[in-house]
């Protein structure tokens, strides 16, 4: 033992408190989202953007067959080759750090996708070519991170932001049409219905706001953030929150029944026009009555979370946890029926694939926010592994 | 480190709650808490870096009788300390027992201010008093600031320069206050590089990570500083003659600050020096440290694992050659 041992000890312990600060091991979640899942184009094809930590964001195409990377393709239908590497060229988009995309692009003429940054601009992409034409693209005043809603007649789309507000653009110039303030994040894709969107927020408040100039219908205080897409059934609005509610709010604003669950409610619900199906962060599940929630079974399908909204099939209910267990649920009794085990955290929406062009069984495909696998796909009716894409 | 986050970030909610929404003061207040609640343990390791700091000049002698031979050293002052009842490794382990503490804070403000999906997704569950989830996002603008966000977030602005500045001065004030000084010329103390290292380097290191982390880290980090700097005022252990000119700025205490040893004392210390000399002359070496006391020089070897009557101090084997010291 030397003279200073305890002073080093001390200097030591103080420069491993720097390195745990400063490489966020102590408790920094520095991540904005989770990966955005999407069907695009007429091949539905699965579009998945995504930034894993400190890495690039990035934007792929996978064909729902058998979960291989769509090539990039010439005009006349042949697969590019990469010249130095002689390997065919996946459809892909790198971005550098700061430009994530956390939103589902959306492919707003036949040849142009449209994404959103986080570093608020919005960006165009040659849908063919996979090149953006202007890397600058075009400013915002907000970080987007819940997905576009597109007007009836394709004329407009509407755009949250992380930390407040929702904006109406014009969709052929992208020009602001107006804003609508609100007191923190839209993190939930509004609900448009007859020229009117309902808009969720994190500042607790349900609004309602008239498509035409972005004006206030009215607006509801919900007691707590509201991160879910409302649902409509029935002609009620049905919102989850995170003061542990599920809320069933008339299209005049007014609300008529409330459910209290077990935790968050982070996921939008999803119904079959008479139940209304909804998860909560503690891993519950509920079906709840429409109108009136009242409940009329709920389960704890996993022992985590389930931030998703559960997926409804035709004779399924299936929910993912945050600790990747996948299970299949009986619509009228909540009974478990079949399960399996992704090994990833699963925090992106499930991911419907009908039966297409390029594969026969529809398919409930599971994304993770790490890479390997970063996405498994079942088939919808009987769980059954087809593939899984790993980057 | 959920048991100790958990309770944290409810607390943090509380006090946002109960100051009115304001989480700058909700900050302040847990800060402040925290560190009254550990007061004791720097108490602690004050004292016990202060009684290290006494027994300096006799360390200092050991050092110079028994230069070259690291195994009496080391034996002498493990002697020492014990003749004092002093663990060496009591100024760190207070510091070890308050690093969970401190993750936990830092945490609980990551958490607490969380201001992606991805970061308020692990708010849920933490809140462990019913009816908090309501207060969720907690509000994160102060000033015009967003408190999530690194001050620069917004270009070069006032803030900016400002918070990192702060952070900066009240690192230093606080290191310089209460790191006991050392001659800063005396280059054979190890202690005098690490003191300028710890109130160079740490300010400009915690003044980086301002410009770099959210606002409301700085605003902990300034927060506690300031508690910290009152703190050890208030408990007489602060050395204001370090900055304040006039009040023997610059003066090297070797006493921990305190006032100079009394005549009985100083003989007392003595005393003891003297036993532990004395002690360490008759004791017998020991095989296990004489292995690796070799320090780059010619190495002691143990001829036999059998127990062997102590050789006199000034006699050792040494490769095979008797030395004479």
């Amino acid at each position: 033992m030397t003279r200073f041992s305890g002073k080093r000890l001390q200097f030591a312990a103080l420069l491993v408190l720097t390195l745990l600060v400063s490489t966020g091991c102590v408790a920094a979640r520095m991540g904005v989202s989770w990966p955005s899942v999407s069907l695009v184009g007429d091949n539905q094809y699965i579009m998945v953007a995504h930034a894993f930590q400190q890495g690039p964001t990035f934007l792929v195409q996978i064909d729902p067959a058998d979960g291989s990377e769509v090539k990039l393709r010439d005009s006349e239908g042949k697969v590019r080759v990469d010249p130095e590497t002689g390997e065919a060229r996946s459809w892909e988009i790198l971005e550098g750090a700061g430009q994530n995309i956390h939103t589902a692009p959306l492919l707003v003429e036949e040849n142009i996708l449209l994404a959103a940054g986080y570093n608020n601009r919005f960006v165009e992409i040659d849908y063919a070519t996979a090149r953006i034409d202007s890397p600058n693209g075009i400013e915002i005043s907000g970080q987007p991170v819940a997905d576009f809603v597109v007007d009836e007649d394709a004329e407009r789309i509407y755009v949250g932001y992380n930390s407040a507000n929702l904006e109406a653009f014009d969709l052929d110039t992208l020009d602001l049409l107006w804003t609508f303030k609100t007191g923190s994040g839209v993190w939930a894709k509004p609900l448009l219905h007859e020229n009117v969107l309902y808009v969720t927020s994190m500042d607790h408040f349900l609004y309602a706001v008239d498509t035409a100039d972005g004006s206030l219908i009215w607006k509801l205080d919900v007691e707590g953030a509201a991160a879910a897409s409302p649902l409509l059934v029935n002609d009620r609005l049905y919102v989850g929150t995170f003061a542990r509610t599920i809320l069933e709010v008339t299209l005049d604003g007014e609300q008529t029944a409330a459910y209290t669950a077990e935790n968050w409610v982070w996921g939008a619900p999803v119904s079959d026009g008479d139940t209304i199906y909804a998860a909560d962060l503690s891993g519950f599940t509920y079906a709840l009555s429409s109108p009136g929630l009242e409940e009329q079974w709920k389960v704890q399908a996993a022992p985590e979370g389930i931030r998703p909204s559960p997926l409804l099939l035709e004779d399924a209910l299936v929910v993912v946890s945050r600790n990747g267990k996948v299970a299949w649920l009986n619509p009228a009794t909540g009974t478990e029926f079949q399960t399996r085990q992704v090994d990833n955290e699963i925090l992106s929406e499930l991911l419907y694939v009908p039966s297409g062009k390029t594969q026969r069984e529809p398919l409930v495909v599971v994304t993770g926010v790490k890479a390997n696998p970063m996405m498994v796909a079942f088939t919808a009716s009987d769980g059954q592994r087809v593939w899984e894409y790993s980057r | 480190m959920d048991f100790l986050l958990n309770p944290f970030i409810t607390v943090l909610a509380l006090l946002y709650s109960i100051f009115g929404n304001n989480i700058v003061l909700a900050i302040t207040a847990l800060t402040v808490v925290i560190r009254l609640a550990t007061s004791p343990l720097l108490l602690q390791q004050q004292r016990s870096t202060e009684a290290m700091q006494v027994l300096q000049p006799q360390i200092k002698r050991l050092q110079e009788k028994y230069k070259g031979d690291r195994e009496k050293l080391s034996m002498a002052q493990m002697e020492l300390y014990k003749e004092h009842k002093i663990s060496p490794l009591g100024g760190c382990l207070p510091l070890l027992v308050q690093l969970p503490i401190l993750f936990a804070l830092y945490g609980a403000i990551t958490y607490g201010l969380g201001a992606t999906p991805y970061q308020v997704v692990d708010l849920s569950g933490r809140l462990l008093i019913p009816g908090l989830d309501k207060l969720v996002p907690l509000d994160k603008l102060w000033l015009g600031l967003d408190l999530t966000q690194p001050p620069t977030v917004a270009g070069f602005n006032a803030a900016a320069v400002i918070l990192p500045l702060l952070v900066l001065a009240t690192t230093w004030l606080q290191s310089k206050l209460t790191i006991p000084p050392v001659d800063p010329n005396d280059k054979s103390n190890p202690a005098a590089s690490m003191t300028r290292s710890m109130t160079t380097i740490m300010p400009l290191m915690f003044g980086f990570f301002a410009l770099t982390f959210s606002v409301g880290l700085s605003i902990y980090f300034i927060v506690s500083n300031i508690v910290g700097i009152i703190q050890y005022t208030l408990l007489g252990k602060a050395h204001w003659n370090q900055v304040l000119p006039g009040r023997g700025g610059g003066a090297i205490v070797v006493n921990g600050g305190k006032q100079p040893l009394s005549g009985e004392k100083q003989a007392e210390n003595e005393a003891i020096l003297k036993r532990v000399i004395e002690k360490i002359e008759n004791a017998p070496r020991n095989p296990a440290l004489s292995r690796g006391s070799s320090n780059g020089k010619a190495s002691e070897k143990v001829l036999s694992t059998k127990p062997k009557p102590a050789a006199p101090s000034s006699l050792v084997k040494t490769n095979g050659r008797k030395k004479k010291k």
